[in-house]
């Protein structure tokens, strides 16, 4: 029985975790800044200070806040915990800050009357004048504020395309912080040299309701400045259709519609921003270092009080030197294999979700077990890059976990990519980023039509679904309300039971599932995982010259996901022997093509249907190609569970004291993209920085 | 058989001598192997008791005893003796080929080993002959000429220039013979082709021919190869669909959509327009691409006609989409 004093307690102090308050920003940057005096000269390696800690760690660093992961939420929790006065150390796998930010387009979907929906409301511009074009949606789109965005976030009465329920099974506490902290992180990127396109919709996640999202962008200049909002061509990767820069590993896209004349936008105009603007404060970086566990005072009990890491170099894939940051202040050049680092306040998880790790992902859905199909932007991310080590870190010292099952219900999760011929087939990154030769080709993106032009077989070469419909994907929830709920706009009504009225259900619904035919057990598939294999396109030279497919350098290469041989049968042979996960020979494949042939002439597929959809044509016309087609696990919803403050819960629902997370490393928020990640490190990086320093 | 240790009758002159029963065996691989094609060999001699073979080999002899490969005994895991991997060349007679493995005797010591020996066989194909037909039109007028390529390409390399190919009508009647070019398909290694004039057959319907380049020994055995390929006999057609392709926001010309009335077939010019003449009765029409998503409608087709198709563009998921 809950006595009255205690219920009031509760509500107290639910109503102190909801959020920052205006008295947090006040704190801002009130206490001096201890930067890089606060770590340990690694020749004093074997200073133990520790009075509550294992008697038997040596720390090698030490500094107030230590933060796993620099990307959207690692450098956002790390420049606010330094505004804070803390010292804060980023600890990443990568070579080069931004984890799947650098690599992203950007579109930051926030809301809850932001200072970005209000500039667009007024009609105003931004405050350097870059933006010379008129705002896109109309004030009332933009009318928003906290209370109507919590409701989005929590609308039970929402069902998508896919028949899952992206908003009802969200925290509610960290949903109303994540509401209530996202004007304030909106300026916050402001004050911190991210500029924002006018408002254009809202990402998928972010509520129903108004217009919420907004991309960033610089300006193509003569000098890439930061500080002035400027970018060389070259920088931008504008300047050659076929080639990217060092400092944008994805060809940043022209936003002259939202910005005006000379604007370029993607993650590069968001990651670069916050990154020079951290280093520019004093965060220090500590980079080829791959964040492994949690040291807690006791394995299930106590505070977190730091954190080992171990030593993951990433090499020039051509050269074989160390690769490089582009910016080096505030480096921290460690090579010792491990390094014990203690956290005097607090520890920040944000090295990412599990989407690269195919063993953890297969507790969501066991055939993605498939070593063959990697999570997007594996060559910038390297081996590491989503391993689920917040993970795996956070469930040794006891976390539990939230909103598990919201892998499965965001369209975009998995997915089948219309870029064929590359294994990191989620991007359109060309030669001049370091890491392209992991890549080793950039891919032809052949769009959703171009899967009429060929057949899709499985790895023993037999085709497994109508190909038209492969590429196909349930559209995301989220403003202006077509995706997922009767009407469009500000026609929605939250929690409207028709919302999901069973009628309207069946009508929306429009799932295909060729991706789960693609991942299906086949001859193939040998015990004990029973992998489905990689896929194939298979088409002739009459389908390139109908397509004007460039089958050339950069973007298909002799890496084993492009073949093309004089005859069927070679072709069959060259996958076998190229590619590296082709475990078995496409025995069928000559038939399969030999069959369609037949199918063509009769102008019906009894397989699959394809006539219904889409002419079919001939595999006919020699030479022959293959050209992979991979299913991308793209990113991660289930995770660590946090309160309001961004605090790692226990089992038993106790926070674990000193530990935050925030990002793809968290669950219970089923929301897609940046605007959860930032959210979460700025609402992290605050109360990490005021945690008590011991 | 286990190797065994025999201690030797002194009357036949061998007093101390222990002589020593050694076993071979010879891994082949692939046990089905093209004809001249490689085969790999690796051999195992091994003893009663531990026993290291220097400068030792093992003979790989063909049916008549002809020596084929000296493969020297080079590693000894404790238990045997193995030479390394050796490739050599099979035999270019189909069939099955019994070879073998002789260990020669040594004197060690005071311990002879005696000859070891093992058979083992592989089998032996012809190179397979791969053959390929394009061009084939998707409609022929009754008992009129068309034309197709075909091409020949065998897999182990071989040239087939000059080779002959005959095509037979769905009756198995030969209707040409094609001898194949002297350079290779444009865009391909190997594959040696041929234009070919054939005549329709003089009734409508889909007729199943196929081009048979037949097995020849003259360097190598070669199997036959064939290929099957349709042919769409139609009446002559009396109705012209013209369809223009029109982009639905740029409103202009969709130049090089295909246009799709099974089975017949045409592409848009740059004027987006295609001409098609069909028999009358029941359509689906399909223009499609490029980057255009389907269009589609089912009609019946009784007279000319000229059907305006509206191309919606496949709109790309940008990358800023897919990301953020």
């Amino acid at each position: 029985m809950t006595k009255e004093d205690d219920t009031r307690q509760d509500d107290q102090k639910l109503k102190k975790e909801t959020g920052l308050t205006r008295r947090d920003f006040v704190k801002t940057g009130a206490v001096a800044g201890l930067g890089a005096g606060a770590l340990l000269d690694p020749d004093r390696a074997d200073a133990q200070v520790s009075s509550t800690g294992p008697d038997d760690i040596t720390w090698d660093y030490e500094v107030d806040v230590v933060i796993a992961g620099g990307g959207c939420a690692g450098l956002t929790a790390a420049i606010r915990a330094r505004d804070l006065g803390a010292s804060v150390l980023v600890v990443d796998q990568n070579f080069d800050p931004g984890g799947r930010m650098l690599h992203s387009g950007a579109f930051l979907s926030l809301g809850g009357g932001d200072p970005v929906q209000r500039r667009d409301m007024k009609g105003e511009v931004d405050r350097e004048g870059f933006i010379t074009v008129d705002p896109v949606e109309a004030p009332e789109e933009l009318d928003d504020n906290v209370d109507l965005l919590f409701t989005d976030l929590t609308d039970w009465s929402v069902v998508d395309t896919k028949a899952q329920s992206p908003y009802r099974y969200n925290e509610p506490e960290l949903a109303r912080s994540w509401a209530e902290n996202c004007p304030a992180t909106r300026q916050f990127l402001i004050d911190n040299y991210v500029r924002f396109t006018r408002v254009n919709g809202t990402h998928g996640g972010g509520g129903l309701s108004r217009a919420r999202g907004a991309r960033c962008f610089l300006m193509l200049g003569n000098k890439t400045d930061i500080k002035a909002g400027t970018i060389t061509a070259e920088d931008a990767g504008v300047a050659d259709p076929e080639r990217t820069s060092p400092f944008a590993p994805v060809q940043m896209n022209d936003a002259s519609r939202s910005v005006g004349p000379n604007a370029v936008s993607n993650g590069v105009a968001l990651s670069r921003p916050l990154e020079f603007s951290a280093r520019e404060k004093g965060v220090e970086f500590m980079l080829h270092r791959h964040f492994d566990e949690l040291v807690r005072e006791q394995p299930f009990s106590g505070r977190v009080i730091g954190i080992r890491a171990h030593y993951s170099p990433r090499y020039h894939p051509e050269t074989g030197e160390l690769l490089k940051s582009y910016w080096q202040n505030g480096n921290i050049e460690e090579q010792r294999e491990t390094v014990s680092i203690r956290a005097h306040r607090a520890v920040i998880l944000a090295s990412g979700g599990h989407a690269g790790n195919p063993e953890v992902r297969s507790m969501f859905y066991p055939a993605l077990r498939e070593p063959a199909f990697p999570t997007s932007g594996y060559a910038l991310q390297g081996p590491h890059g989503q391993d689920a080590s917040a993970l795996t870190a956070g469930l040794r010292v006891g976390a539990n976990l939230a909103g598990m099952q919201q892998n499965i219900s965001y369209p975009t999760t998995f997915h089948i990519s219309t870029r064929l011929g590359t294994r990191d087939a989620y991007t359109t990154m060309m030669p001049g980023h370091p890491t392209f030769g992991f890549r080793g080709s950039a891919g032809v993106n052949v769009g959703s039509v171009g899967f009429e032009e060929f057949i899709a077989v499985n790895q023993i070469g037999k085709r497994f679904f109508n190909e038209i419909r492969l590429p196909a994907r349930p559209r995301g929830s989220r403003y202006p309300g077509d995706g997922g709920a009767p009407g469009e706009g500000l026609k929605h009504t939250p929690l409207d039971w028709r919302n999901c009225r069973k009628e309207w259900v069946r009508k929306m619904y429009s799932y295909d599932h060729g991706l789960d035919a693609a991942l299906a057990i086949n001859e193939g598939s040998k015990p004990p995982h029973y992998y489905s294999g990689p896929l194939w396109a298979i088409f002739d030279q009459d389908a390139v010259q109908r397509t004007g497919w460039e089958l050339r350098a950069p973007y298909v290469s002799d890496n084993g996901y492009f073949f093309q041989a004089d005859t069927i049968d070679e072709l069959a042979e060259k996958i076998a022997k190229g590619h590296e996960f082709q475990r078995v020979p496409l025995s069928y494949l000559a038939e399969t093509v030999a069959n369609w042939n037949s199918y063509v002439e009769a102008g019906a597929d009894p397989d699959f249907e394809r006539e219904v959809d889409a002419p079919m044509s001939h595999i006919v016309t020699p030479p022959f190609y293959a050209l992979s087609i991979m299913v991308i696990w793209h990113d991660s919803y289930g995770g660590l569970r946090v309160n309001g403050q961004q605090q790692v819960v226990d089992m038993q629902g106790q926070v674990i004291p000193g530990l935050y997370a925030g990002g793809e490393a968290v669950g219970g928020l089923n929301k897609h993209g940046l605007g959860k990640g930032h959210v979460h490190g700025y609402v992290a990086g605050t109360y990490a920085a005021e945690e008590h320093s011991d | 058989m286990p190797p065994k240790n025999i201690r030797t009758d002194p009357s036949l002159g061998l007093d101390d001598t222990s002589r020593m029963i050694s076993v071979c065996q010879i891994d082949v691989s692939p046990q089905e192997v093209d004809a001249g094609g490689n085969l790999t060999l690796k051999s195992q001699v091994s003893f009663s008791s531990a026993v290291v073979l220097r400068r030792q080999s093992v003979l790989i002899e063909d049916h008549d005893g002809r020596l084929i490969e000296t493969i020297e005994l080079t590693g000894f895991d404790n238990e045997s003796n193995e030479t390394g991997q050796v490739v050599v060349k099979a035999p270019v007679k189909p069939g099955t080929h019994m070879w073998r493995a002789v260990c020669r005797a040594q004197t060690q010591g005071n311990v002879l080993h005696e000859v070891a020996s093992t058979s083992f066989s592989f089998t032996v194909k012809p190179h397979p002959t791969r053959v390929v037909v394009w061009d084939t039109p998707s409609t022929v007028e009754c008992g009129k000429h068309f034309d197709i390529k075909l091409g020949v390409k065998c897999p182990s390399e071989c040239r087939t220039e000059g080779w002959t190919v005959d095509v037979l009508d769905h009756e198995g009647e030969k209707q040409a013979t094609a001898t194949l070019s002297a350079a290779p398909w444009p865009g391909t290694d190997t594959l040696y082709f041929a234009d070919v004039e054939l005549k329709a057959p003089d009734t409508e319907g889909l007729f199943a021919w196929k081009a048979k380049a037949p097995g020849n020994d003259e360097k190598v055995p070669h199997a036959d190869g064939i290929a099957r390929f349709g042919v769409r006999v139609v009446a002559p057609p009396k109705c012209c669909v013209t369809v223009v392709a029109v982009d639905v926001e740029r409103h202009t010309p969709v130049r090089g959509a295909k246009v799709v009335l099974h089975p017949y077939r045409a592409v848009t010019d740059e004027h987006g327009v295609a001409q098609v003449m069909v028999s009358k009765g029941n359509y689906r029409l399909f223009v499609s691409g490029p980057n255009h998503v389907p269009f589609r409608r089912d009609a019946e087709i009784t007279t000319d006609v000229t059907i305006r198709a509206v191309l919606a563009l496949d709109l790309e998921i940008s990358d800023a989409d897919l990301w953020s």
